[in-house]
């Protein structure tokens, strides 16, 4: 174990350990320390004594800090009682107020529609950031951390900064009962960037197995051939009922392999959200009328103070989130390029 | 197929399929997600907390390849150089499917742990099945278990893992290549799919025609790791069969490996040897002496036979008699009474003998009373304290006094017997060491005790290493045996993993049945960091079993001239599957006087010859094969 992983799982645990009422007397990642534990804790631990001995290195005995042993098991024990989800509000965010109109110019394409800027109105809009820890399970592993951010107005994927990094965060009380409703949406786009993310990965795993296929086709396909030229002994005639048994066998034993290996190969993806961010934030809601052919709507686009840019529409179909847009006759609902192409043929 | 996707830039594809949306990668690998519910419950204000839960899951994150997380949290592994390079180079280059070919002695074994908690502490592997010949069961066991922390089930004998449901539910299991394939399971065993598959000894596999390979063959299996120092025994043919296992297809079919690599005339004589070669580093470690220049000094074993005589002789006469007039006659029973625990909480002994020792004979005709007989583990366990000491043998005899009243007038003379041959001889070794430090052996408590009393009242400055210890007291120990004590008592799994090769004498007051465990004794100073040339005493009392097995080991197969590990290969070429010291336990029982008994052992010593030749001739043709260099 390098000296910074050491130092990671030191902090790490030393901070865990305490949030859940623990006293830590553990000075340095490479040295050995005490630790006080609160009865349910000790028991979280599986521990029978209260006050044991904690250090990185397995072999003194007590609480074994590594990425080894059991730590990440007890550790994720001890988060169970730790709250997930995070309400916060942002104050004295800037709201741009001049010039929206050519703002809007710059920052959408109108495909097939012409929209009028109405009017612009502060609000405050909750962003919704998930984190997803994501990993794919195959004959290999891959996995990775993910974070994806929705305007829970809008639904529409934004990319605004780590929230918790932001040092204007104050608490607010939220009552909690259910899972919003922008989980769907942003364990779809996760998912979609899981797969994006694992691209090298993924064809890694087409790569063996197309070669595996390969072989083992090779293979099996020389066995049928061996098994047609095969000559009885003492120059009888070959038995075609025979031939054609070895060939069903062969051609069997061929499948089951080829099963065996999609087996092997078959992926199992798990998207696991650890924790939800729900910030409150100010922002400006812009409304622009559209105008499709004799249909009109008004829509609703949202300046987004923490990255200081108009947020994109989001596709009514794909839910993707576009700043060039197309209208759908009737409707007048908004669709990305893609979508608008696919209606349309 | 709706490929709603719309930018492929992942080579991505979604299905629709009843309910869910699996995705497919370009080559049609199905992606399923499983889906875990979001958070519930009471939110926070305090980023500190969210923040702990995205460390802890970053910290999954660590465990890339560079850093192998099997290594760490193990207890008394002496992981070498070469086998850490082992496991990286399976890891990266051999996707979980190699054949472990290290020469004897270089821990293949170690190697298929190291990788087997790699692939389980990463998750790579989660169902895991073993297979090993019967009479290295409980080796594997006990080396899982105590150097990685891994426990893994035996299947019972009783028929409760003759169904589909014992190996679907049970995620590790340890089991005899011989109970695996037996009619009445082989179809189970092959039906359940595994993750990892073991198979040690695997040349056990190398015919194409045998029950072994084809079962091994039908196993699912995501994984593999066969183990063999000899993979090749006869007949090229048979490397072809293993690695055929592993990937079929890579060495082609038969026929095209034959007439490209088997010399017509000599098939134990490869043709194009550097292609072959090329081909089997693709799926094959093989880790030589030579290349990993582990050449250890030379060790050089003594029997000290002890004469019994006056009440000693006359105790081992009445027990003699007593066992005989008291063992089970019929398949084996397990043990009714508590045993005297062994020193590390005693050793199990207890496999089936299948047929009655004397098929003539009523199968009453042995019990002279309406008492039980002892049963197998009973009856082991006082032969083995029997062997060991007085002080033992009193104690095992203690535990089944209070069925069997007849046992009470042997303890008593066990009790009396103050002082032994064995002592006596013990001391003379003692007198006669000039001061190199010395490491003694004893299996059971009570002789350990006996032996802290004797060393006591001679004035021998000594330490205890055993499981009744504690951590602090045991590192105590050792470093007092380093520096300063001439001495240090150890009990079965004493100082296993630890350092102690600043001795070079060891003394075995008793001995096991096992020659595994014979070998891991003498291996906890013949090893890495040797200097000097290893001295081992056995101490034994005259016309025991022990002095049997003794003869057996030393005389006919020369076991402590052997490098380390090449016994097991010997006994994994015992024709019979049962461990050794069942065999041992199953002359005794089928013997009626020691004359049957001697026959007896000299048949099984033959047989012992036969499997060390074998493994010789094996040896040598796949050092010719493989060359010293092979990687």
């Amino acid at each position: 174990m390098t000296v910074a992983v050491q130092e990671q799982l030191h902090a790490f645990a030393t901070t865990l350990l305490e949030r859940r009422g623990a006293l830590v007397e553990w000075p340095a990642a490479d040295q050995a320390g005490t630790a006080v534990l609160p009865p349910e804790v000790a028991d979280a631990i599986g521990s029978d004594a209260d006050i044991v001995p904690v250090a990185c290195d397995a072999a003194g005995g007590g609480l074994s800090v590594n990425l080894a042993g059991d730590f990440l098991e007890w550790a994720g024990r001890l988060l169970d009682g730790v709250p997930r989800v995070g309400a916060f509000r942002l104050r004295n965010l800037y709201l741009k107020r001049k010039e929206l109109d050519e703002g809007i110019g710059r920052a959408f394409t109108w495909l097939n529609a012409k929209v009028n800027f109405r009017e612009a109105r502060e609000t405050t809009v909750e962003y919704h950031t998930w984190w997803f820890h994501a990993s794919l399970r195959s004959e290999d592993r891959w996995e990775t951390c993910l974070r994806v951010s929705l305007n829970a107005a809008s639904g529409v994927e934004v990319e605004i900064p780590d929230p918790l990094g932001l040092w204007e965060l104050e608490p607010r009380a939220v009552s909690y009962s259910r899972p919003p409703s922008s989980y769907p949406r942003a364990a779809e786009r996760a998912r979609r960037r899981l797969l994006g993310s694992a691209a090298s990965f993924l064809d890694r795993m087409d790569t063996r197995l197309q070669r595996d296929r390969k072989r083992l086709r090779e293979y099996y396909r020389a066995l049928l051939r061996e098994s047609e030229k095969k000559k009885p002994r003492g120059g009888a005639q070959p038995d075609p009922e025979k031939i054609e048994a070895a060939k069903r066998a062969v051609d069997l034993e061929l499948r089951r392999k080829l099963a065996e290996l999609d087996e092997r190969y078959a992926i199992e993806a798990t998207l696991r959200p650890v924790v939800l961010v729900r910030a409150e934030t100010p922002a400006l809601a812009v409304d622009l009328s559209v105008f499709r052919k004799r249909a009109q709507k008004t829509h609703t686009v949202y300046w987004n103070p923490l990255v200081k840019q108009f947020e994109p529409l989001g596709c009514v179909r794909c839910g993707e989130g576009t700043f060039a847009v197309a209208f759908a006759n009737e409707t007048v609902e908004p669709l990305c390029r893609r979508c608008s192409a696919a209606g349309s043929r | 197929m709706i490929t709603r996707l719309a930018e492929p830039a992942f080579g991505v594809s979604e299905r629709q399929t009843g309910g869910e949306t699996p995705f497919r990668t370009a080559a049609g690998i199905p992606i399923t997600f499983r889906d875990v519910p979001p958070p519930e419950g009471l939110s926070t204000g305090e980023p500190g907390l969210l923040r702990l839960h995205l460390e802890y899951w970053q910290l999954h994150l660590l465990r890339d390849f560079d850093q192998l997380l099997c290594l760490e949290g193990l207890t008394g592994v002496e992981h070498l150089p070469h086998q850490i390079e082992t496991v990286r180079k399976v890891l990266r280059r051999f996707r979980g499917r190699v054949l472990l070919a290290d020469e004897v002695g270089l821990g293949k074994t170690i190697e298929a742990c190291l990788l087997l908690r790699e692939y389980l502490l990463r998750g790579l592997a989660r169902r895991v099945l073993i297979l090993v010949p019967t009479p290295l069961v409980s080796q594997w066991r006990e080396e899982l278990a105590s150097k990685f922390h891994l426990e893994f089930k035996t299947p019972p004998r009783d028929g409760k893992a003759d169904c589909l449901e014992y190996w679907q539910t049970t995620d590790r299991v340890l089991v005899s290549l011989a109970f695996a394939k037996s009619r009445k399971r082989a179809q189970w065993v092959t039906e359940a799919p595994w993750d990892l598959v073991i198979v040690d000894e695997a040349h056990h596999c190398k015919n194409r025609a045998t029950q072994n390979w084809r079962l091994v063959n039908a196993l699912k299996r995501r994984h593999l790791f066969l183990l063999s120092a000899t993979p090749v025994q006869n007949n090229l043919l048979e490397l072809y069969n293993l690695l055929t296992l592993l990937e079929p297809g890579h060495l082609k079919t038969e026929t095209d490996f034959k007439r490209q690599y088997v010399r017509r005339g000599n098939p134990r004589d490869p043709r194009n040897r550097e292609r072959l070669r090329s081909l089997l580093g693709e799926v094959m470690v093989r880790n030589t002496r030579g290349l990993v220049q582990m050449d250890l000094p030379a060790r050089y074993a003594q029997t000290i036979l002890a004469e019994p005589e006056g009440e000693e002789a006359a105790l081992y006469a009445s027990l003699d008699r007593y066992l005989r007039e008291r063992r089970a006659p019929l398949e084996r029973i397990g043990g009714v009474h508590p045993t005297e625990p062994a020193a590390d909480d005693g050793e199990e002994l207890g496999s089936v003998v299948e047929a009655h020792p004397y098929p003539d004979e009523p199968r009453d005709a042995l019990r002279a009373d309406d008492r039980p007989p002892l049963g197998r583990r009973q009856l082991s366990t006082l032969l083995l304290a029997a062997g060991s000491h007085a002080g033992a043998l009193a104690q095992s005899l203690e535990n089944i006094a209070g069925d069997d009243p007849a046992a009470r007038p042997l303890i008593d003379q066990a009790r009396r017997l103050d002082r032994t041959a064995k002592d006596e001889r013990f001391l003379r070794l003692l007198r006669q060491s000039r001061g190199e430090k010395m490491l003694v052996f004893a299996t059971f408590r009570r002789t350990l005790e006996h032996l802290q009393r004797l060393l006591t009242e001679q004035g021998v400055p000594f330490a205890t290493y055993s499981g009744a210890e504690s951590e602090i007291e045991k590192d105590a120990a050792v470093a007092a045996f380093r520096d300063r004590l001439p001495l240090m008592l150890c009990s079965e799994s004493g100082g296993e993993g630890r350092n102690l090769q600043f001795a070079n004498t060891l003394v075995n007051f008793d001995l096991p049945w096992n020659p595994m465990r014979i070998e891991q004794r003498v291996g906890r100073i013949h090893r890495i960091g040797q200097t000097r040339d290893v001295f081992i005493f056995n101490l034994c009392t005259a016309g025991s079993l022990e002095a049997r097995i003794l003869d057996l080991l030393d005389e006919k197969i020369r076991m402590f001239e052997l490098v380390v590990g090449e016994v097991g290969s010997i006994l994994g070429n015992l024709q019979g599957g049962e461990e050794f010291e069942s065999l041992v336990l199953d002359l005794w029982l089928r013997s009626r006087d020691e004359g049957d008994l001697g026959q007896s052992f000299d048949s099984l010593g033959q047989s012992l010859l036969d499997a060390q030749e074998q493994y010789l001739r094996t040896k040598q043709f796949d050092e010719a094969l493989f060359g010293e260099e092979f990687q």
